[in-house]
């Protein structure tokens, strides 16, 4: 079931199914715990790793190798981070959620019996054109991709006139004005 | 019951897979698939009303079995409600690597998954069921089939329509599963309702897990009184569960809910005394001491951090370390996004990236708060729950192997004995 090019091959070895069964398998009980009437597996079975080296394994470990991984003195990810870590912090719910923690919840409507309403956004339909952000920059932040962060909190701040604009400015109509959950 | 032994089938995600004989769903497992003799087992079931079966249903609190545990009664008295022309679709695509639990049900035992759809399609009125199958385990369309053209032939009225997936892990996902029925990409989309009230062709429609009709057929068949007489209190009956389903030597079986966990790892052969990842790809490390302490309910494996999930349980060796295994979990299931949603398709990677970072150690501060930005930034932000049950996973990790995570940050992986840290030495 290995692949010869397969570095982990060593890892799982391939049992078989057969090795590891319970020869018998009595009726359970109730409570506690499971009666076990036929001689245990012999193979020496010391655990199982994870993300076995059979084929069709959907993980493709090769370009993380321990070798690969070790020859390089920073990974992407590292370079990533450490730039990162130079800019602003990118938006997220929970700085968003500091901005005005003391908005009223002028969303919910003068009505008071119409229900809540949140933004809701149509992530396949969603291209990061930012209109969201520019419309209702208190409310929607963006990562560092394009891609908006709603913070529901915020929305609480927002006027329903001013939400209905930015979804009806949404190029992709992937903003949507919905009823919150109850 | 149970006469013992096990049936060894092909369901399994790399291979064979080993049903063993079980109290209930599993007490057939080694008759063979065919109708007569599963109607020795299972007589065929009385129709019931759907009032009756929400209430039958809401008494012994019978859950999803495809991980989110919705109570099943609630599901059904929604569809009931939501109008007249319903569907009812059996989902056993089983995407996610670990578990085999569908497929061994279907493969060995499938007329009481069919016994259960059909009471639920009766119920709700409905002619025609839908069986969705999985895209990777090809044997199991051909079992369905079989299974069906056998009712048929015995006079059988409802009709079936059978749909295998494309695959792949989110293939599953109840939104993808719909869209596949209409004739579109096998990839989720956002739900603007569930499915209960607008699925298929915006009609109301029932859609669950494979093993919950089969357990709807045997509460069905056993009476309420019989079916809680095994579990808890609070969790009445049985549950599937696949200990290392992802690799060689996959096991289904079925147990009681209040089973030691570590009973059950002991009774498959794996060790106690390491982690286990509970609840699959999406789900959560459990230490080795609550793999000791814990029993497999939904209320104890909650309060330990985890979820029972689709009752995947993963057993780790012992010396292998769970952050290079999140790291590779987490690079597939990036590489498993349909890339549709942009926060899924550039922050899973970029998650995976950063994981891949603090694996290799060494990286410091920088890595770790990058790991916390994209946990933080991720959930919520897609059409399905994949991000959601990636960062899951990795927060976790996080939660569980602090020390590990801060000797990898500021240093390098202490499991000298990982294999592959040797070779790399």
């Amino acid at each position: 079931m290995s692949t010869p090019n397969d570095p982990f091959a060593d890892e799982a070895p391939d049992t078989g199914a057969m090795t590891i069964l319970p020869n018998g398998a009595p009726a359970l009980p109730a409570t506690g715990s499971i009666p076990v009437t036929g001689p245990m597996p012999t193979s020496p079975q010391t655990g199982h790793v994870i993300l076995p080296a059979t084929t069709g394994i959907p993980i493709a470990p090769a370009p993380s190798t321990s070798a690969h991984r070790l020859a390089r003195p920073e990974s992407p990810a590292a370079a990533a981070a450490r730039a990162n870590a130079e800019r602003p912090p990118a938006p997220t719910p929970q700085n968003l959620r500091q901005s005005d923690p003391a908005k009223p919840s002028a969303l919910r409507g003068a009505n008071a019996k119409r229900p809540g309403k949140i933004l809701r956004v149509d992530w396949p339909a969603c291209k990061a054109h930012g209109l969201c952000h520019e419309l209702l920059p208190e409310a929607v932040g963006l990562d560092e991709w394009g891609f908006p962060i709603v913070d529901r909190e915020s929305l609480r701040g927002l006027r329903l006139d001013d939400a209905k604009r930015a979804v009806a400015a949404c190029p992709t109509l992937a903003l949507r004005l919905v009823d919150a959950p109850s | 019951m149970t006469e013992g032994g096990h049936a060894v089938v092909p369901g399994g995600f790399h291979g064979q897979v080993a049903v063993v004989a079980g109290p209930r769903l599993l007490s057939g497992v080694t008759d063979g698939p065919g109708l007569a003799i599963h109607r020795r087992r299972w007589p065929l079931p009385p129709p019931i009303s759907a009032d009756d079966l929400v209430a039958l249903t809401g008494r012994v609190d019978v859950r999803g079995r495809g991980g989110a545990a919705f109570p099943f009664s609630r599901k059904l008295a929604t569809a009931v409600d939501a109008g007249n022309k319903r569907f009812v679709v059996v989902n056993a695509s089983e995407g996610e690597p670990g578990s085999a639990k569908d497929s061994g049900l279907l493969l060995t035992v499938p007329h009481l998954v069919l016994d259960g759809a059909e009471l639920v399609a009766e119920a709700l009125q409905v002619d025609m069921i839908h069986i969705v199958v999985p895209g990777e385990r090809t044997e199991v369309r051909p079992a369905v089939e079989a299974a069906i053209a056998e009712r048929q032939d015995d006079g059988g009225t409802i009709s079936y329509v059978v749909h295998q997936t494309n695959g792949g892990f989110v293939g599953g996902q109840a939104r993808a599963v719909i869209e596949l029925m209409s004739g579109r990409e096998n990839l989720p989309v956002t739900s603007w309702a569930p499915e209960a009230i607008s699925g298929f062709k915006n009609k109301p429609t029932l859609l669950s897990n494979a093993e919950t009709y089969a357990q709807v057929a045997a509460l069905v068949g056993l009476g309420p009184s019989e079916y809680a007489r095994v579990g808890t209190a609070e969790e009445p009956g049985t549950t599937l569960l696949t200990v290392a389903g992802d690799g060689p030597g996959a096991v289904v079986l079925e147990v009681p809910f209040g089973v030691k966990l570590a009973d059950v790892l002991d009774h498959c052969g794996h060790s106690v005394d390491a982690p286990v990842l509970m609840g699959g790809y999406h789900g959560a490390w459990l230490s080795s001491t609550d793999v000791i302490q814990r029993r497999v309910t939904r209320a104890d494996l909650t309060a330990a951090g985890a979820t029972l999930g689709a009752g995947v349980v993963l057993p780790v060796d012992r010396e292998a370390c769970p952050i290079d295994l999140t790291a590779r979990i987490v690079a597939y299931l990036a590489g498993q996004s349909a890339r549709r949603c942009g926060p899924c398709r550039n922050g899973l990677p970029a998650l995976a990236e950063a994981l891949d970072a603090l694996a290799v150690g060494g990286g410091g501060t920088p890595v770790l708060e990058r790991v916390r930005q994209m946990t933080g930034l991720l959930p919520g932000r897609g059409s399905c729950a994949h991000p959601d049950g990636t960062v899951r996973l990795v927060n976790s990790m996080l939660r569980m192997f602090p020390d590990e995570v801060n000797a990898h940050a500021y240093d390098a992986c202490p499991r000298v004995n990982d294999p592959r840290k040797a070779v790399a030495r």
